[in-house]
């Protein structure tokens, strides 16, 4: 028993709740446990916190069986309500909600351990983002993975300054030689550890092993020209 | 025997300033018009005095003016229109007043005086003449002064008053004996001698009066050096010895006086030597020699217009004469004697209607000030009063306009938190619905879409249709939590879900506005109405690019929101459930929301005010 990983899964969907907690049972070193409200799976968490502490949890975002007395209406309450109660638990959303404007509100402010989509979920899914967030790593869906990889394309679209050191990268042989030619909204110009702490942001946000990958991989998805 | 000197003018002081050219020409002007007078030249002053005007009409100086009127009473005075003379000192001396001249209005007072005095009228010559000394002592100057003091000695002899007369006379002498004019100082000395021996032979002690004569008689050269000084000097003599009873002294000196005036042609001092060596040769009973010298006193008297000794002679000639000549003398004295007296009375009047006149004038004058200064406060005080009114008024106005627009500002501003309000309202009921169709109804689907897969595939598709619609339309009506995420993120967001391969949105002016300052109500219907019209041309333009341009004008945001599609048939266009509550939600806060088409694209422009 004591090896075995405490995962609670929380639905407002009995027919959701039984599919998600029947494919984690069939892996024998998890002990799964369902609940069907946010109020009922935080104080399971929190009494146990000590005792017999649950090691993930899954969530679905929207509750649609609220009422007068409920505490917690929602996943993103119930995922506040677990950080603010110091419940050292990794967090996994299992949702429906596919916009980017949902997952993106959920990714920056809360940032749950996993992102996993339930119209094409699997057991070998779950299993998967379940080792992951137990190794400290995050999972999200491949359809997730796309939106914010989208996501961050549009964002340095809308950046001038970004397109402006894609745009002149290739022009220069080296990084120092950015200097003096970037310049900010304010027309100012910008110094070259910015640049520098900016390229590496753009590498990371593209997926870019290097600055000439970096700026392949802009020209492939069409940022710049 | 009485004889003073009229000589008042003698050294004549430029005073003022000389420094400019103007008073250079016009005391040289002075002192060439007073040369004039004293040589008894009419003309010369009368053309001294044009000269003077002008100056006058360049300058338009009361330094000029005043002189003017001086000069004006001097031509007046050498021809004896003593009436008018006096006028004219009065007026110079009230310019000379004005301009704070005080040595001329000494002066003045001083010449006046002695016209005063001249025509018997003692009592008005003393308040001139002390009026006068009120002006020159301040000044402690000790000419004018003296001169005044000399002169206020005089009227008082003539009054009778000799002890007081003789106190002013040593005053005088005292500043007399300052003058550094040699000259000037030795023949006031002798002077004031004269008329300090004069009270005492006055005064019936002839032996102290020929004291101070003899002593001022005895100065060296007095003969050539001040020969009308001498005259006085030794006609008292004279007077004294044969009151004395010394009487050949005496004849020898009124002899030797007579000839001393021949040799000068003094013709007033002849006649009075006549005249007394008459009266001498009556006493003594010589009527042949007394007749003689009274006629010949009364001729010189006659031609120098001496009328006292003229009336004198006249009654000795009566007196020495029998017959019808003595009565034609008798009636000459009385027609003589009865003109003097009147035109004595007359001059006396006229002084006294001169200064009657002026002060009166002055009353005048200072009443009329005092009423233009209380008028001319009176305006100022309405003027104040009229402005303060404007004021008042002006301010009361500006604050009705203030209160007005403030209230309409509160009002507007109330309308608006109204609107704000109801929209909110509105946007938690769609939220409500949205929340419902998609947890109730889609949730609903769901279950019976898997149900449905197990056995009918067919049917289960056509569910997937319509579960697919009723998120549309719930994600339609929802408008997601706004409060955590940035206005530009969102924005963003919205773009990665459009995103896709061949279509290209681009976003100008995002960051031109502080989305932090805008209300989260007109936010949220900005990012509707971008989504709507995003979602309208992904699924019915087959537009390649998008372009969302985000301004302020004044107080307005505006959107604007193209694509480069094949635009749609504005006329056929039913405006979808989408476009209908977007522009609902525009106007409900006084937005503007419009769609034009084009075979070029679409283009919605949506215009929200920021503050109502």
């Amino acid at each position: 028993m004591g090896d075995k990983i405490r995962i609670a899964v929380v639905d407002d969907h009995q027919l959701m709740l039984k599919g998600i907690c029947d494919s984690l049972g069939e892996f024998s070193n998890y002990e799964t446990e369902c609940f069907s409200t946010c109020d009922s799976v935080f104080a399971a968490l929190r009494e146990s916190k000590e005792s017999n502490p649950f090691d993930v949890l899954f969530t679905d975002l929207s509750f649609e069986n609220t009422n007068e007395s409920t505490r917690i209406d929602g996943g993103e309450s119930l995922i506040k309500k677990v950080r603010e109660e110091d419940i050292s638990i990794k967090i996994g959303v299992i949702t429906g909600h596919t916009e980017t404007n949902r997952v993106f509100n959920v990714i920056t402010n809360l940032q749950p351990n996993a992102y996993i989509l339930k119209n094409h979920c699997s057991g070998e899914e779950l299993n998967f983002a379940v080792q992951k967030m137990i190794k400290g790593e995050t999972f999200y869906t491949h359809e997730i993975h796309q939106k914010i990889m989208n996501r961050n394309i549009i964002q340095i679209q809308m950046d001038e300054i970004a397109i402006q050191i894609l745009k002149e990268l290739p022009r220069q042989s080296k990084i120092i030689n950015l200097e003096g030619k970037i310049k900010k909204s304010d027309g100012t110009e910008m110094k070259i550890r910015a640049i520098e702490n900016k390229l590496a942001n753009l590498r990371i946000d593209l997926n870019a092993k290097n600055n000439t990958d970096l700026v392949l991989k802009a020209k492939e998805l069409g940022i710049i020209d | 025997m009485k004889l003073f000197p009229i000589v008042f003018f003698i050294s004549f002081v430029c005073f003022g300033q000389g420094n400019t050219s103007f008073d250079q020409k016009r005391d040289s002007i002075i002192q060439t018009g007073l040369n004039s007078y004293f040589q008894r030249d009419t003309l010369g002053l009368i053309e001294s005095n044009n000269r003077l005007k002008e100056i006058y009409n360049i300058n338009k100086d009361s330094l000029s003016l005043a002189k003017i009127f001086h000069f004006k009473a001097l031509i007046h005075r050498i021809q004896y229109r003593l009436d008018s003379s006096y006028y004219y000192y009065h007026q110079s001396k009230d310019i000379s007043r004005q301009i704070k001249d005080s040595l001329e209005v000494g002066r003045r007072l001083l010449s006046m005086c002695y016209m005063q005095k001249d025509e018997g009228d003692y009592i008005g010559a003393e308040v001139t003449i002390i009026e006068g000394l009120r002006y020159l002592e301040p000044l402690n100057e000790n000419l004018y002064t003296a001169h005044s003091l000399n002169g206020l000695g005089n009227v008082l002899t003539d009054q009778k008053i000799f002890s007081e007369a003789r106190v002013y006379f040593l005053k005088a002498e005292e500043l007399y004996k300052e003058n550094e004019q040699e000259r000037v100082r030795e023949a006031r000395l002798l002077d004031i001698k004269n008329n300090i021996g004069n009270t005492h032979l006055l005064e019936g002690n002839p032996q102290k009066a020929i004291r101070y004569l003899k002593e001022a008689i005895e100065t060296k050269d007095i003969k050539e050096k001040y020969p009308n000084q001498y005259q006085a000097l030794l006609g008292n003599i004279a007077d004294c010895k044969y009151e004395l009873g010394e009487k050949k002294q005496a004849w020898d000196n009124y002899r030797e006086l007579l000839r001393f005036r021949k040799e000068k042609g003094n013709f007033f001092g002849q006649s009075l030597s006549h005249n007394g060596l008459s009266e001498l040769y009556i006493i003594e009973g010589n009527t042949k020699k007394a007749l003689f010298h009274a006629k010949k006193g009364y001729d010189l008297a006659k031609q120098v217009n001496n009328n006292a000794t003229r009336l004198s002679a006249l009654l000795k000639l009566g007196e020495l004469t029998s017959g019808n000549q003595s009565k034609q003398y008798y009636q000459e004295y009385a027609q003589l004697n009865d003109s003097l007296n009147n035109r004595e009375r007359y001059l006396k009047n006229q002084f006294a209607k001169v200064r009657y006149e002026t002060e009166k004038k002055d009353k005048e004058n200072t009443t009329l000030k005092l009423t233009k200064e209380q008028n001319e406060r009176e305006i100022e005080r309405q003027k104040q009063e009229k402005l303060i009114g404007w004021l008042l008024s002006l301010a009361i106005l500006l604050l009705l306009i203030l209160s007005l627009v403030s209230y309409r500002n509160r009002r507007k501003k109330m309308l608006y938190e109204g609107q704000i309000q109801k929209a909110t309202a509105r946007e938690e009921e769609r939220q409500q619905i949205a929340k419902s169709l998609h947890d109730e109804v889609a949730g609903d689907l769901r279950m019976l879409h898997q149900k449905l897969v197990q056995n009918n595939a067919d049917e289960a598709k056509s569910i997937e249709g319509i579960k697919e619609n009723v998120r549309n339309l719930s994600h339609q009506l929802s408008s997601v939590s706004f409060e955590e995420v940035s206005f530009k993120d969102q924005i963003i967001n919205l773009i990665s879900d459009a995103f896709a391969p061949g279509f290209r949105i681009t976003t100008e002016g995002i960051d031109t506005i502080s989305w932090k300052e805008i209300n989260s109500t007109i936010k949220r219907t900005l990012y509707l109405c971008v989504r709507e019209s995003l979602q309208n041309t992904m699924k019915y333009a087959e537009a390649s690019t998008f372009v969302i341009a985000f301004s302020q004008e004044k107080k307005d945001i505006k959107v604007s929101l193209k694509d480069n599609g094949k635009g749609f048939d504005n006329a056929k266009s039913s405006k979808g459930i989408g476009l209908k509550n977007l522009k609902e939600r525009v106007e409900e806060i006084r937005g503007s929301f419009e769609i034009e088409s084009s075979k070029e694209g679409a283009k919605t422009s949506i215009s929200i005010p920021i503050h109502g």
